[in-house]
């Protein structure tokens, strides 16, 4: 028979809304940058407004997200020390490098997008980012999933999940942010311009769709890996679901993903056939969708895999 | 680099479950109110008439796989010569990457600036009793049982925005003491030592009695140990 805990006082949760912010827009910059660079690439230079919008918007991103990250050290003023340090076993420590080298070369690569002709220049060490960019995705859930005190993050489907989620928020962020600059240029009203626009959506419902569905996906298969797991995985999974699970279930899974799924999907079943301006609605309230469900998947993770008191077994 | 690897035992058998070692040790730290560098678990097991009931003394296990000495991005936790798991304040940004780590939960942060009440001018009763702010002045302290040879190896008292934890009173085991924990047990239930002294008390209660660690599936190899039962 298992134990009952009657007292067991612990610490925490710890880590609360502020490392969810800072996980959420990173994880958006990086997924914006490599947005712009594969838009860029695959489509031959054919898409540069929003390419444009997207360089820009991955700095600002992960800039702002690294100030949430900052709201929560007990001692931000001494942030220099990581720099000065040599901690290969920290994740922290490799992404406070990485997020580094990548702010500083997506503001360049963001300068460069001043003029949107082509510079090859700006090609060439757009693709050195890549890598950078990638490392940086992956450490957003590798923070999480390399600490082993916590089964709801130890697992492999965290880090999966962390790199698909920096997919569509990137892409959704985007989107968004360049509806806005549609509209505050005036550009959003039927004619050249929303024919552009409309244009310019077209290989991203597509790209949107599948990144969804595998999302989708993964998160079955993290749920399915905890409740089938060992008790540790199961207990903490009761856990969260008990402290986060309508939060979760809701509105990041619900909201942030079948919703914006099928609004994706529809749209691009239906595609030019849809009226503009249901096409322009539909990919508002996509993107809105996912950025909102996006930031809930992640506060609902973080302080769900805190949820959970270490259980006290003795062996 | 030393020989020494310090540990400790705990034997449930001789714990009486007084809750001393979680006083003492406040005093000998100067830990802050609702902090816990020595706690308890207490767990009952069971329906009556057939329960039974368990009260299981813990701090930090000292682990020589360390989550949080490996996931700290400034090596201000670290592992000494000896094997304890220290934390270096000058080097701590305050990130609590050690505190999520930790699967003991034994690892605090000052949010606030610590001791509060002793920065307290309410008094209890008007003009008979004195406030907390009035002892400590009264005192020369910023606390007014302030231990000054705590400070020998870490902060006396840990600022704001910093974590803090056991250090198994590395203060004192440098003089060739035990940790206060293990003096102020009144059953002998704590008992510390050189792990690696086959001829020391640690390891002779270990040969005599079959080991157990907490969580032992988290593989983290902890250097505080538990014999016997209640």
């Amino acid at each position: 028979m298992e134990p009952e805990v009657v007292f067991n006082i612990h610490p925490g949760p710890y880590w609360d809304w502020r490392i969810a912010v800072d996980l959420f827009l990173g994880g958006a910059g990086v997924g914006a940058f490599l947005f712009a660079i594969g838009l860029h690439a695959a489509f031959r230079g054919r898409y540069r407004r929003i390419t444009q919008t997207a360089a820009w918007l991955a700095p600002i991103l992960v800039v702002g997200g690294l100030i949430f990250l900052l709201a929560k050290l007990g001692r931000p003023m001494h942030l220099w020390v990581t720099f000065t340090s040599f901690a290969p076993t920290s994740p922290l420590w490799w992404g406070g490098i990485f997020q580094t080298l990548f702010v500083i070369g997506s503001i360049w690569y963001a300068l460069q997008w001043r003029n949107p002709e082509a510079n090859p220049k700006r090609r060439r060490v757009g693709w050195m980012l890549v890598p950078i960019a990638v490392i940086v995705g992956a450490y957003h859930g590798l923070l999480l999933a390399a600490v082993t005190a916590r089964p709801l993050w130890n697992t492999g489907p965290t880090v999966v999940a962390a790199l698909l989620a920096f997919t569509t928020t990137g892409i959704a962020a985007v989107m968004l942010t360049h509806l806005v600059r549609m509209k505050i240029g005036g550009r959003l009203v039927e004619g050249e311009h929303l024919d552009h626009f409309l244009d310019d959506m077209k290989p991203v419902r597509f790209i949107l769709v599948g990144t969804l569905a595998a999302q989708l996906g993964t998160f079955f298969l993290w749920w399915l890996s905890l409740r089938l797991g060992n008790m540790q995985d199961q207990q903490a999974l009761a856990a969260a679901e008990d402290a986060v699970g309508t939060m979760f279930w809701t509105l990041g899974i619900g909201i942030g993903l079948l919703l914006p799924l099928v609004l994706a999907s529809f749209a691009w079943w239906r595609g030019e056939s849809l009226h503009r301006s249901m096409q322009v609605r539909s990919i508002f309230a996509t993107s809105l969708l996912i950025l909102v469900g996006g930031y809930f998947f992640r506060l609902a993770v973080v302080l769900g895999g805190q949820a959970v008191l270490p259980v006290p077994s003795l062996s | 680099m030393t020989n020494e690897r310090w540990g400790m035992v705990i034997d449930l058998h001789r714990c009486v479950g007084c809750g001393g070692c979680d006083i003492s040790c406040k005093t000998e730290n100067n830990v802050t109110e609702g902090f816990h560098w020595s706690n308890h678990i207490i767990e009952t097991r069971g329906k009556f008439p057939d329960v039974n009931y368990r009260y299981i003394p813990t701090l930090c296990n000292h682990c020589e796989d360390a989550p949080c000495v490996a996931n700290c991005p400034t090596t201000a936790m670290h592992k000494s010569d000896e094997g304890l798991t220290l934390h270096d304040p000058d080097l701590c940004i305050g990130c609590a990457a050690c505190m999520v780590s930790c699967p003991y939960g034994a690892i605090y942060r000052n949010d606030e600036k610590p001791h509060s009440r002793w920065r307290d001018e309410e008094v209890a009763i008007a003009g008979c009793t004195s406030s907390g702010k009035e002892v400590a002045e009264k005192s020369g302290e910023e606390i007014p049982h302030y231990n000054a040879e705590r400070a020998e190896t870490y902060k006396g008292i840990r600022p704001k925005g910093i974590i803090e934890k056991c250090t198994m009173c590395d203060h004192r085991v440098a003089k060739g003491k035990d940790p206060w924990c293990v003096e102020s047990c009144p059953s002998g239930a704590r008992i510390f030592g050189d792990l690696n002294d086959p001829a020391s008390a640690p390891r002779k209660a270990l040969a005599k009695h079959p080991p157990r660690v907490l969580q032992k599936e988290k593989g983290t190899d902890p250097h505080v140990f538990y014999i016997r039962d209640y």
